[in-house]
């Protein structure tokens, strides 16, 4: 088989998985404890304008026809409208209106540690046991163990007193930014720009945000958030590199005269990144709901605070779309990794047993 | 209004922010937490209740110390600011300038349909209504009426519009109105019929189910100007009830949610890109979730703005809105409780008549003083309990055993008033002075319940009492009262329901403490599965009868279709309800505006609360007091009880100031 069959064999495989997750998403929310109508009504709750909103709503007909309307429309991405966060709005406006900034701050999330945590377990691998290792290694521990909402909490702090702190304005710095609340992305709706505008698009904070400015302002909460991945990310690198670098074969490079250069680029590396593929896309996860607490305390209102909002008030349509979609992102990331895994180790995957 | 406070935040999250504050300064390390109310935030849930609006909105000003002067420093900031250190360098009124403020997360820009503050406090400035609560006191004046009319016999009000456009530039007329006013009767969007239907009492009809025959309210147009509202009986606060933003006028047939319009645009578009009234500014921008904007309107029909427009920064968080106005991004603010030290606030001598005082705040962050303003929010915070499931000697001890002045200051931190009546203090008969007078020694009580005021402790706990009453009960050491107390996530209450529960155990009370989401309470309280919960309510109009409506003992059956409270009060349970009964029925059949009508609500109001302290179906406990902080360069006109989320900000004026970031 080859490495698109088996490719085409994970897609067509994820469907059932998608139809389970779809019916646990529809079972949870639609038969969980929470009554929109109630939270709709609040203490002005009559039975005649909670009867009205449950015709409305339709959650009068029959469960399994709620049911078969709740897959119908998720598998055809006709979402509904929301009932309780924006109502008489489509569920899809709402999700889109929230995602971007998930997405920008996720993607960064995921990008920051790669470029930090990643370089500096190997190099503590490739310099075990020196100073500089416990001091890598130590650090990284810390930073593992910092939890989220409290690295926030401060960082935030910091940085809106960085001025009297340190002698240095972060909000003033390069591009004028807020340290919280979200960033603005409108620049990226004209990719264009990146060419052709390039100072408006890389630079200038104009009405429609830059990427340096958006960059900076997701910065923090990007740090924080993939604060755990950092550390996990040095640790893990570290004890990869460690392994392979006494493995056998590494001794016999060495012993056939290969340079160090060789060896650690090209034997080293590529077999230390296996077990760190997992790690890496299981951070992709922080694009979903891993993120609230941090998009709570910077005021970033993305998804991950849009499902919780949308679960407390008994938004089912809202909830369920969510929950759904993440069922699809999830799918999709662990399809990737396992891709991946083909990728970076051949001894993986596709054989027919 | 349901009185909600809450967002729901993890715990976890509020320890931690103690750390930070003890990194940042020397602020003190509090314990007692409150941070939703103190927001004004709307939280999450949503809809249907209106939150702790008044609760704190705010507004904030820094007194300009940073600036070593300079500025002309006659710049005309309004006197309040009294110790704010220092010259400052205000300047010259920029009407160019936008007042920059916090909000919690919008739902949506229409009228009948929003239900939350956050909603409110946009709609508050795009729409108007025949009358208004000017600055948000609790008097209600004409807006879009020049002049109105009552018949002899109160039921018929005569409205005689003002000339006035909508953002489209079509003239308001009296079909607008009738046009509007029945979107809010009929329209599926709509969340407050009941306010015209049952409330106002406009006469209508209504089908074999009982469901609004659409079409059938008594509101017309006599002519283009003129408009004339039949209600079924005189109602006393028709005109304040009118000021609420869900009556407010919009261009007919502008969508077609109701019968006989197709709509001029989709209902989406309006609710939440293109709402048009005829309010002193326009719609500009929404974000969702980031940021809301309005822009001055030049044809108003009133004062036309004194300053470019409204910007709503949407930040849920306590941490980050506070960051943010230390940052003086907002030019009016509140701060949480977290963060609020009573001690550094500096409040100038007597209490307006409105029961106001302004003074400064040293806010340690910026080492900086600000403006504050406090006032009396008209809402009230309880304890509900269950009449059918407590015994009346249970509920008596509890009540002796609460300190109410302990309990605003040390679980509240002084940002609550301690109470003892269902009616707040301005909304009382006779006013403040009367309800303390009555509450602290009966004075001018009407049942010899209340003859010698609140019977409980006023201001104290009386355990030995508390004891005795249940000692008499048959309770003791070996057999102790079990109940649970329910109530919804928020720290403060949490913290509450942890010293109730702590005091009462020497009372032979043994509770439960339980927490849960706001609507989850509200379906077991509907459900009559509570036995003690804790809720408040906020005005809708600012009168007692709006209040006492949920002691009126047959509306409290939760087996009723829909009661208004859930302690299931009837004479089997409380001695006193036939007295309760009776009263509000008294209310219920002398609703006009008339002085005779007046003195004998105000008499069955009193009747009522102390029918309520013998029986104890509700412990009345606080009243808010709203905070509003806000920097020199804000100039506006102090908002009054009904808040200033009530509040239109066509005053407002923003001087030019180096302290005030672009």
């Amino acid at each position: 088989m080859s490495r698109h069959q088996y490719l085409a064999r994970r897609i067509l495989l994820s469907f059932p998985v998608l139809i389970i997750a779809g019916t646990i998403a529809f079972a949870m929310v639609y038969l969980g404890p929470i009554d929109p109508v109630v939270a709709i009504l609040g203490q002005q709750y009559t039975p005649e304008a909670a009867a009205q909103i449950r015709e409305n709503l339709g959650m009068n007909k029959p469960l399994w026809g709620q049911y078969i309307n709740f897959m119908t429309s998720m598998f055809t991405l006709d979402l509904g409208q929301s009932w309780v966060i924006n109502p008489g709005q489509s569920a899809k406006n709402v999700i889109w209106s929230y995602t971007p900034r998930t997405i920008w701050l996720g993607f960064w999330a995921v990008l920051v540690p790669l470029f930090i945590g990643i370089p500096m377990g190997f190099y503590a691998g490739l310099n075990s046991n020196s100073w500089n290792d416990y001091l890598t290694s130590f650090g990284g521990i810390v930073w593992r163990a910092m939890p989220n909402f409290w690295l926030a909490v401060i960082l935030m702090t910091i940085l809106s007193k960085s001025d009297a702190l340190f002698g240095f304005d972060w909000a003033a710095w390069l591009v004028p930014t807020d340290i919280v609340t979200p960033p603005d992305l409108a620049f990226l709706a004209s990719p264009a720009d990146a060419l052709f505008e390039p100072a408006s698009f890389w630079w200038t904070p104009g009405d429609d945000g830059s990427f340096v400015g958006a960059l900076k302002q997701i910065l923090p909460a990007a740090l924080v958030l993939g604060s755990a991945s950092m550390g996990n990310e040095m640790r893990i690198g570290r004890t990869a590199v460690l392994e392979t670098i006494n493995s056998n074969y590494i001794e016999t490079a060495r012993a056939k005269g290969l340079t160090r250069r060789v060896i650690v680029w090209k034997h080293v590396f590529r077999n230390a990144m296996i077990p760190l593929v997992p790690i890496i896309t299981s951070e992709a996860y922080l694009l979903l709901g891993g993120s609230v607490l941090v998009e709570l305390v910077f005021a970033i209102n993305g998804i991950g605070y849009l499902f919780l909002q949308s679960i407390i008030s008994g938004d089912l349509p809202l909830a369920g779309t969510l929950i759904f979609l993440f069922s699809v992102l999830l799918i999709v990331i662990n399809i990737t990794q396992d891709f991946l895994y083909t990728v970076i180790d051949p001894r993986v995957g596709y054989q027919e047993d | 209004m349901y009185l909600d406070v809450g967002v729901n935040r993890g715990s976890c999250i509020q320890s931690l922010r103690k750390i930070a504050i003890v990194v940042t300064r020397e602020l003190k390390v509090y314990t007692n937490y409150d941070t939703s109310i103190m927001s004004g935030r709307e939280s999450v849930s949503r809809r249907g209740f209106l939150k702790a609006t008044g609760g704190v909105a705010a507004a904030a000003a820094l007194a300009g110390c940073s600036g070593d002067s300079g500025g002309s420093d006659d710049g005309g900031t309004d006197g309040d600011g009294g110790g704010a250190s220092g010259p400052t360098d205000i300047g010259e009124v920029n009407e160019d300038l936008v007042v920059r403020a916090n909000n919690s997360t919008i739902t949506t820009f229409d009228p009948i349909h929003a239900a939350d503050t956050a909603s409110g406090r946009v709609i508050q400035q795009l729409f108007d209504s025949l009358t208004n609560y000017v600055n948000g006191e609790k008097t209600a004046e004409a807006l879009l009426a020049s002049d109105y009319e009552t018949s002899d016999d109160e039921t018929t009000y005569t409205f005689t519009l003002k000339e006035a456009t909508f953002h489209n530039g079509d003239k308001v007329t009296a079909n607008d109105f009738v046009y509007s006013f029945e979107r809010l009767a009929a329209s599926e969007n709509s969340q407050r019929a009941y306010f015209l239907l049952d409330d106002l009492g406009v006469t209508h009809e209504t089908d074999s189910e009982g469901n609004y025959e659409p079409g059938t309210i008594g509101v017309t147009a006599q002519d283009e100007t003129t408009l004339e509202i039949q209600l079924s009986q005189p109602f006393h606060a028709a005109l304040q009830l009118l000021a609420y933003t869900s009556f407010s006028a919009i261009p007919e047939g502008v969508v077609g949610d109701i019968d006989g319009y197709d709509g001029e645009m989709d209902y989406e578009e309006f609710a939440s890109s293109n709402p048009i009234g005829a309010g002193p500014y326009q719609f500009e921008e929404w974000k969702q979730g980031t940021e809301a904007s309005v822009a001055r309107f030049d044809d108003y029909h009133g004062e036309v703005a004194t300053n470019a427009g409204i910007h709503w920064t949407v930040i849920e968080d306590d941490d980050a809105s506070f960051t943010t106005a230390m940052e003086k991004k907002h030019d009016h603010f509140s701060i949480p409780t977290s963060k609020f030290d009573p001690k550094k606030m500096n409040l100038d001598g007597e209490a307006d008549d409105l029961g106001r005082k302004t003074g400064t705040y040293e806010a340690s962050e910026v080492d900086e003083r600000v403006n504050v303003m406090v006032r009396p929010v008209v809402n009230t915070r309880y304890l509900g309990f269950n009449m059918d499931n407590v015994p009346k000697p249970v509920r008596q001890a509890i009540a002796y055993v609460m300190n109410h002045k302990e309990i605003s200051e040390s679980v509240f931190r002084q940002r609550k008033t301690p109470g003892y009546h269902l009616t707040p203090k301005a909304a009382f008969p006779g006013g403040p002075d009367s309800y303390t007078a009555h509450a602290e020694s009966g004075e001018g009580s009407a049942t010899e319940y209340g003859k010698d005021g609140y019977p409980y402790g006023y201001n104290k706990t009386m355990m030995d009492e508390a004891k005795q009453v249940m000692q008499d009960a048959g309770y003791g050491e070996n057999n102790k009262a079990e109940l649970t107390l329910s109530h919804y996530k928020s720290a403060s209450w949490k913290n509450l329901a942890g010293k109730i529960r702590d005091k009462t155990a020497s009372a032979f009370i043994d509770i439960t403490v339980k927490e849960m989401e706001f609507s989850t309470m509200l379906e077991n309280g509907l459900n009559g599965n509570l036995d003690m919960y804790t809720l408040g309510w906020i005005a809708d109009w600012p009168a007692p009868d709006n209040f006492l409506a949920l002691l009126y003992p047959p509306r409290t059956d939760t087996s009723s279709e829909a009661p208004s409270s859930y302690i299931n009060w009837s004479s089997e349970n409380g001695d006193a309800a036939d007295v309760a009964t009776q009263a509000y029925e008294t209310v219920m059949n002398n609703t006009g505006p008339g002085d005779d009508a007046q003195q004998k609500r105000e008499q069955a109001y009193l009747e009522i609360e102390e029918a309520n302290w013998e029986d104890v179906g509700f412990i009345n406990f606080s009243h808010d007091k709203g905070y509003t902080f806000w920097y020199d360069w804000l100039d506006f006109p102090k908002p009054g009880s009904m808040g200033i989320s009530r509040q239109m900000k066509n005053q407002y004026k923003v001087h030019e100031s180096d302290a005030r970031p672009e």
